[in-house]
């Protein structure tokens, strides 16, 4: 009786063959699955837990895309579209802490363990979404580089295949929005 | 947003100038040390700003150090591509990558199985020293013949590529379970002792695994658990210290997302953190750690940093708090010995925490630590909880002899359970209701024969209650109250239904969210009692938190506050005189509702909120008479999550509990009361159950109701003449099937759109006011969709798709011969009827076709088009692309050929967009995605884009404007609507 509605794989399939009302269609389910999988995480605990964006969006691909030949090569369309979804998020539930901060019901975000390690531990994700928004006006291919690896996860290889340029131009400029993103980060630069 | 940002920027950079910074950035990488500063000098001559900005590019470089590095996933595709043969084994995916291996799905074509082959990752394919670990792994797993370690079958070789052939196990990881939440005791029991039997024959053949973790342990969909990846295990004589490995067990390299997101040093144990040499109590350590995290849903030792995790083990107790209540104490001293700092003090032997845990799964001890009934009383280790053992001990045996044990049917609940199921006819479900909007909160009238809910209505504006007769039949209404109503229950006699009505619900925001119950903003909630064949409702008293009882035929079980800022507990109402007497008075944080009685009339089982992070514990007690505070309270081993969501029912014979748990696809289980057996998952439910209903006069019967998956639906939204939302959108062909790509016939009289309603997506043709629909298309194992009509009317295009890809068809509206005409999506007509205009993908281009066929061309122009459309004066192709990766614009190109222009600076979906004479109505997602969807009209007169609608539903594909301009559709995602499902020969 009831109608099972076309899962992720068969989407991303579809996109892949051309059908552009797929890419439509997915974003609702990556959304949905992002969220409930960030929620879960977040609702855990307040403090001593990290989130880790990337890892999340892994997750959300091996449980919403079935793991066959051709949904491996359809890897990187999914997080292109799951990267931008998780920025959001993200951004989303940042602005709703910074909002219950006086509630003290403050919750931080961690990126990532490793970008922690020997520096201040937090990105403030609204200050990346912001830097990365900046960072868009003027130069939008390197903010989207900068997006799919941070939110993503993605390697350069696959940020190349998702934006259609070759390794080489993504490591370049990815090397410019790296830089730039840490020294506005940083904070502000004048004096 | 720029305006926003400005603020905040000191220098505005124009493109041309963080060109050149770029420029001179790369260059001064490219140069060494020593010469960079003369080559900056001379490149940045007579302008510090240029130099200034230059210098904190390259500065920050060199501080960046690993921001923004990700190591997640392995740069570089993997080595072995599906279809690849290595010796008898065929390739069939990519399992997951991690450090110590590539691991892939295959396929044993002389035995016909399924296996798991794990190879060695390419950059280590050449160092005899990973090689020679694999080796030992498949030694060490040869010698391992254990029912909970996942076995080895051999080694395969072929090409260079040697793999070990590894027992393929099914099912999730315990990481992926314990995403969702802390499991109850006894599956945790379980799980555990699966583990530590794993880790009994482990370390019998001197072997340590080193590197257990969460994200090594599969649990079947059977519930067998398997230990996996002995990629670092060591056998006992060749102990040595940590780094002589030098490889960390845990989590550096690329490792699959659940290793690392689960966390790399967590599991380690001091002695391992400190890399000193480690041995068996290693692995007894990394096992408290799973069983603490299994039960409390929290890791025993965290931070924000590896540092920090290292140092917490090292240096700080875990939270015992956070262990839930109904953890026996001997489990908690279990953890305790296994948590310990000093591995000479650590159990010595996981052998002994099997002797526990198998004791803790024995029946009758899972009554708060306390032992019970007729086992063998063991003595509690610790003297105050012996003597609080012995003292309530009377009181839980009295408990225990109440509806269940010694009950008349004189069986043990699991064994009735099991009978049952083989006996009689198949349990079958079936839809009892399929209305649009949310029906739930369900309750059978004591004979079965019929059903009262609440249904938010046609509308799906404001919940009520119903009422229904279990088979065909419309629902009658019961309540029309604008305040939404909730809970409806029938009395014992089945004459009256009690119902929750909400009095004082701030606008917008949740009702009953725990966080403010806790913070003291509460509901108030009347309490009402109706005829059950309709009259008028008749208000009884008030509550607190939604949850309703019928303790007897004038007597209800509410939740309330006591006094103001005291945590709502459970009280008795009588409905006539409209006393009340409180039944429990938990201390905050804790709070009780959701109160559900047994068919015995005396006992009731009731959630109790015990604090953060969020479990709820399911609790007995025996109603008191005369109405006083109740005696002592019972837990149960059943937690559930996520309080108001949830729901659980007895069973008629009043021996189980029927529930559905948040934490999993919500599933229906079974468990008895008692705890003593574990949960019985109900496989004929499905997934998406909710709340749960039986019948007390009829233990066959169950209805349960059931989520939906977020379905797309197709709205309608009336105009005024000057293009203003005149009242609000309603659901233009309201099913729960999905609805979408909506597209208004030339003459405004028929609506084609693209629904699944048969079962897969086709396309539909109804007339505009909903009625008279037809299929269209009928593609066997295909779909199509993405409708649009031809200007005359005679035509329909479409996309379908076919093998390999999707073409443009057309088609008369009443049906009968498709014809392609092009490979590609998305089609629309172009003015004149002469074209059709699409795009096609790799790369992503638009083109036109004339619709009588011929060659295609691309549309020249229009870099990364996706669906273009004509302006009404044909001097325009508007289409949405996204050529600078930046997201979906509107732009447009002059047909006559001729570069394209963004139309406005605000991005669109990609298809919801129709350009008319005056301006282009659009669809946009609201500034967050809380904040759903905008619908807005761009005026080409003015240049000012302002919204029509704002609706707090996500967006779907698709706009279309009536020939007229007074009635708009989109498409919306509906993210309510629940059903209620009907289960017969329940058992």
């Amino acid at each position: 009786m009831m109608v099972v509605a076309p899962d992720a794989t068969t989407l991303l399939h579809a996109w892949r063959a051309g059908d552009a009302a797929a890419r439509d269609r997915l974003m609702p389910l990556v959304y949905h699955e992002l969220h409930r999988r960030a929620a879960a995480y977040l609702r855990r605990e307040r403090r001593d837990h990290t989130l880790q964006p990337t890892a999340l969006v892994h997750e959300a691909y091996l449980r919403l895309v079935k793991q066959d030949r051709a949904a491996w090569q359809n890897r990187a369309q999914f997080f292109g579209v799951a990267s931008e979804i998780m920025r959001r998020i993200l951004v989303d539930h940042a602005r709703g802490g910074r909002m219950a901060k006086r509630s003290g019901r403050w919750l931080k975000v961690t990126l990532d363990e490793r970008i922690a390690e020997g520096r201040p531990p937090d990105i403030d994700v609204l200050a990346l979404d912001e830097a990365l928004t900046r960072l868009s006006e003027f130069d939008p291919r390197k903010s989207r580089i900068a997006e799919l690896r941070f939110f993503g996860g993605l390697s350069l290889e696959e940020t190349g295949h998702v934006l259609g340029i070759s390794v080489a131009t993504v490591e370049r400029d990815w090397q410019v929005a790296r830089a730039w993103l840490h020294a506005t980060l940083k904070g502000p630069r004048t004096p | 947003m720029a305006a926003r940002h400005a603020e905040r920027t000191p220098h505005s950079v124009t493109p041309d100038r963080w060109r050149q910074v770029t420029e001179i950035f790369h260059a001064a990488l490219a140069r060494d040390v020593g010469t960079r500063e003369a080559f900056l000098a001379d490149a940045c001559r007579g302008d510090p700003s240029l130099r200034a900005e230059v210098d904190a590019l390259v500065a920050a470089h060199g501080e960046a150090g690993p921001f923004g590095s990700d190591p997640l996933f392995p740069e570089g595709a993997p080595r072995l591509s599906p279809g690849t043969r290595l010796g008898t084994y065929h390739i069939e995916d990519l399992l997951g990558v991690g450090g110590m291996g590539e691991v892939y799905r295959a396929r044993d074509t002389e035995l016909g199985r399924q296996v798991a082959i794990k190879i060695l990752p390419g950059a280590w394919l050449a160092d005899p020293d990973r090689r020679a670990r694999l080796d030992q792994e498949a030694r060490l797993l040869a010698a391992l013949n254990h029912p909970h370690v996942a076995a080895i079958y051999g080694v395969a070789q072929a090409d260079g590529v040697r793999g070990l052939v590894l027992e393929l196990v099914e099912g999730s990881t315990l990481a992926e379970r314990l995403t969702e939440g802390p499991m109850p005791l006894t599956e945790a029991l379980s799980v555990a002792l699966q583990i530590a039997d794993a880790l009994d024959a482990t370390h019998e053949k001197g072997i340590v695994h080193r590197d257990l973790k969460p994200a090594n342990i599969k649990i079947t969909p059977d519930g067998v658990v398997k230990v996996l990846d002995f990629g670092v295990a060591k056998v006992r004589q060749s102990e040595v210290p940590l780094h002589a490995d030098h490889e960390p067990p845990t989590g550096t390299a690329g490792q699959t997302g659940d290793e690392v997101m689960i966390g790399t040093a967590a599991y380690m144990s001091p002695e391992q953190a400190r890399g000193k040499p480690v041995d068996k109590r290693a692995d007894i350590w990394a096992f408290g750690c799973v069983l603490y995290e299994m039960l409390s849903g929290r890791r025993p030792f965290v931070g924000e940093t590896t540092t920090d995790v290292l140092a917490a083990i090292i240096d700080r107790e875990p939270q015992w708090v956070a262990l839930p209540v109904t953890v026996p104490s001997s489990m908690r001293r279990l953890l305790e010995r296994c948590l310990e700092k000093d591995p000479k003090r650590r159990l010595r032997d996981i052998g002994d925490a099997r002797v526990e845990l198998q004791d803790s799964l024995k029946p009758n001890t899972m009554v708060s630590g306390v032992q019970t009934g007729e086992s063998t009383p063991r003595v509690p280790r610790f003297a105050p909880w012996a003597a609080i053992g012995v003292a309530l001990l009377v009181v839980v045996v009295a408990f225990l002899a109440l509806p269940y044990i010694g009950s008349r049917f004189g069986n043990t609940p699991q064994k009735a359970a099991g009978e049952s199921a083989k006996s009689g006819a198949e349990p079958t479900v079936v839809p009892l209701t399929s209305y649009p909007g949310t029906e739930d909160m369900p309750s059978l009238s004591p004979d079965g024969t019929q059903v009262a809910f609440r249904w938010d209505g046609d509308a799906e504006d404001n919940f009520d209650i119903y009422v229904k007769l279990v088979g065909p039949g419309d629902p009658h209404r019961l309540t029309r109250d604008p305040a939404p109503d909730l809970l409806p229950k029938y009395s014992p006699d089945g004459n009256s239904i009690a119902f929750l009505r909400e009095q004082a619900a701030p606008s917008g925001v949740p009702a009953f969210d725990t966080a403010r119950i806790m913070s003291g903003v509460q509901h108030r909630l009347g309490v009402y009692v109706i005829p059950a064949l309709g009259g008028t409702a008749k208000k009884v008293g008030d509550a607190t938190v939604p949850s309703l009882a019928w303790a007897d035929s004038r007597t209800l079980v509410i939740s309330r506050s006591p006094a103001a800022k005291e945590p709502p507990g459970l009280a008795m109402l009588d409905i006539e005189t409209g006393q009340v007497t409180q039944l429990t008075s938990p201390r905050a944080p804790q709070f009780d509702g959701l109160a559900v009685m047994a068919p015995d009339g005396k006992t009731l089982a009731f959630q109790r909120y015990l604090g953060p992070p969020s479990v709820w514990t399911v609790m007995l007690l025996t109603l008191p008479r005369p109405p006083q505070p109740a005696g002592e309270l019972k837990q149960i081993g059943l937690e559930l999550a996520a309080p108001f969501g949830e729901r659980f029912a007895w069973s008629a014979d009043g021996r189980e509990i029927i529930y559905s748990k948040f934490s999993d696809r919500r599933f229906l289980w079974r468990i008895a009361p008692s705890g003593d057996s574990p949960p019985e998952r109900l496989s004929f439910a499905g997934e998406g159950a909710r709340d749960v209903a039986t019948a007390a006069r009829n233990g066959n019967r169950l209805v349960f109701s059931r989520s939906l998956d977020d379905p797309m639906n197709i709205w309608s939204l009336e105009l005024d003449e000057a293009g203003r939302a005149k009242g609000q959108a309603v659901a233009a062909f309201p099913s729960t099937r999905e609805e979408l790509c909506p597209a208004f016939s030339p003459d405004g009289t028929k609506v084609a759109f693209q629904s699944n309603r048969s079962g897969s997506s086709q396309v539909w043709v109804c007339s505009s006011n909903g009625s008279e629909c037809s299929a269209i298309t009928q593609f066997v194992g295909r779909h199509a969709g993405s409708p649009a009509w031809s200007p005359t009317g005679e035509w329909l295009t479409f996309d379908g798709s076919e093998p390999g890809g999707s073409a443009v068809y057309i088609v008369r509206p009443d049906g009968g011969e498709l014809k392609k005409v092009a490979v590609g999506v998305v089609p629309r007509w172009s003015g004149d009827g002469k074209w059709i205009y699409y795009s096609r993908s790799r790369p992503q281009q638009l083109y036109r076709v004339a619709f009588t066929g011929g060659d295609p061309e691309a549309v020249s122009g229009t870099a990364e088009g996706w669906v273009a459309e004509e302006s009404p004066d044909r001097q325009w192709i508007y289409y949405s692309g996204d050529p600078t990766f930046r997201g979906t614009y509107l732009r447009r190109a002059p047909s006559r050929g001729g570069e394209a222009t963004d139309v406005f600076p605000e991005q669109v979906a990609g298809r919801n967009f129709v350009v008319t004479k005056a301006g282009i109505w659009y669809m946009t997602p609201g500034p967050s995605l809380r904040e759903g969807s905008l619908l807005q009209f761009y005026d080409f007169a003015s240049k000012i884009a302002q919204t029509v609608y704002r609706t707090e539903h996500p967006l779907g594909p698709g706009l279309t404007l009536a020939p007229d301009g007074r009635r708009i559709l989109f498409t919306l995602q509906d993210r309510r609507g629940s059903d209620l499902m009907l289960v017969e020969n329940f058992k």
